[in-house]
């Protein structure tokens, strides 16, 4: 394993916009090559806040986001972060927006270059492993909240990153589903942070937890 | 509201349901320029009975046909009411108020237009959204607009549970409408509810798509090019009513 931090964080704060109190304050955080961590906390504790940070969605307000030793500042490095960096939201309504769940998995590889020839195989090819090629024609707002899950799962598992953050990812799931994203999450090689309130799916894929201060 | 084959079609014949969306939507915008071009009733007519059998080789259920063509008919019975009253012309002997001609004209819009209607929903209603989305596409309508259309579509629904969700929170709560300031109030607040949620959805989703490397340029996957299949058929789709409206402009 290699000890460089791939993604790190220092001195941290953010604050949204029109917030009294910032969000994260004084925040260090640090995250190796093929480390899979867990981020535990109570509601409100920063804890999507901070995956939001480390893809460059929200802005720091002081201290610098790093990735592989290099501070994060121009779109291009930003461009760089989000191409290794991979984020499922806790909402999968806010990840599917396209027409189709096919469309919706190949928008990443598209974005990245891919030729349609390619990114529909990619697609095709992942959704087969993951047992959803069934859903493939079906539009987003019409799956269930599980089947929702696991397709916000495959459009990030497309882009194969190195690093993959997911914020809540067996939220309203039943125990079934809850086995096959533990299941799917186990079997990658990805370097991994986890925010849940899941405690035997961070216990099972994590071997270090950071927890966050509650809000003040 | 958008239709799609699922609502329409009653599972048995599903012919133009297979048809690809850029044929029908070719084959529909012919029928509809010609059917717009007839002048006289008889053409009319049979233009009408052209479209019926399109939607029945649609499968489109009888029931959903008549709930959508109702409203546009209650219009044109206000119409005729309207052209019957006031349009100068003919009038039966004994009833010097009524205009013979009026009601003719009354009656050729309304089968005209319940004729466009019925092509409208044989030809593009049994076709999915996003279907007819990339059909409008790969017939040169401009991307962003295409896509516009796609989204919306997925986006309406969320928002119609977002506003359902708020809706069944209130009567939860005891709300009852009524006609008071207290009803309209309330109303304001969910729809002004709904409204921040969808705009604070779209500034998520635009995070999702920054994230999976969007840089304001769409990419879709490619749909085939037209078969030779598709082609004789909207050949010959749109030659029964372009021969209608020739016979109907240059009769033999």
């Amino acid at each position: 394993m290699n000890n460089e931090p791939l993604l790190a964080l220092r001195n941290a704060r953010v604050r949204y916009p029109g917030a009294f109190e910032p969000v994260l304050e004084n925040l260090d955080f640090e995250l190796c090559t093929g480390q899979r961590v867990g981020l535990v906390g109570p509601n409100g504790s920063g804890k999507t806040s901070l995956l939001l940070t480390l893809v460059g969605l929200v802005s720091l307000d002081q201290g610098e986001l790093l990735f592989q030793g290099r501070a994060v500042r121009t779109k291009a490095d930003i461009a760089a972060l989000r191409r290794t960096v991979g984020l499922v939201f806790q909402n999968p309504d806010d990840q599917l927006f396209s027409p189709t769940v096919l469309e919706d998995v190949a928008f990443g590889p598209l974005n990245l270059g891919c030729s349609q020839a390619e990114a529909l195989e990619r697609s095709l090819v992942l959704l087969h492993e993951l047992n959803l090629a069934h859903l493939a024609h079906r539009q987003p707002h019409t799956l269930s909240g599980g089947q929702k899950r696991l397709i916000s799962l495959a459009v990030v598992l497309v882009m194969q990153p190195s690093v993959l953050l997911l914020d809540e990812p067996t939220n309203d799931l039943d125990t079934r589903s809850r086995e096959l994203v533990g299941r799917i999450l186990a079997n990658s090689s990805c370097t991994m942070v986890v925010a849940s309130h899941d405690q035997a799916l961070l216990a099972s894929l994590t071997l270090r937890q950071f927890a966050m201060p509650a809000a003040s | 509201m958008f239709m799609q084959i699922t609502e329409l079609s009653n599972g048995y014949s599903r012919l133009l349901s297979r048809v690809d969306p850029r044929a029908k939507l070719l084959a529909a915008g012919l029928c509809m320029v010609c059917v717009s071009a007839i002048r006289g009733f008889d053409a009319a007519l049979a233009a009408l009975l052209f479209a019926l059998v399109l939607t029945f080789a649609a499968g489109v259920r009888l029931q959903n046909a008549v709930l959508r063509l109702a409203p546009a008919n209650v219009f044109f019975l206000v119409l005729g009411f309207v052209l019957g009253l006031s349009y100068p012309g003919k009038t039966p002997e004994g009833i010097p108020w009524i205009s013979l001609d009026g009601l003719e004209l009354a009656l050729r819009i309304a089968v005209k237009g319940n004729t466009l209607l019925l092509v409208f929903m044989a030809m593009v209603c049994t076709s999915s959204v996003p279907a007819l989305s990339h059909a409008l596409q790969a017939l040169g309508l401009p991307r962003k607009l295409t896509l516009l259309l796609a989204f919306t579509h997925g986006q309406v629904f969320l928002v119609r549970d977002e506003f359902h969700r708020l809706h069944r929170a209130a009567l939860a709560r005891g709300f009852s409408p009524r006609c008071t300031m207290h009803t309209y109030r309330t109303y304001a607040v969910l729809l002004g509810q709904t409204v921040l949620r969808s705009l604070s959805r779209a500034e998520r989703i635009h995070g999702a798509m920054l994230l999976r490397g969007f840089t304001g340029r769409f990419h879709t996957l490619a749909s085939p090019a037209l078969g030779w299949r598709e082609i004789l058929l909207v050949a010959a789709l749109g030659m029964v009513p372009v021969l209608i409206c020739l016979h109907d402009r240059w009769p033999l």
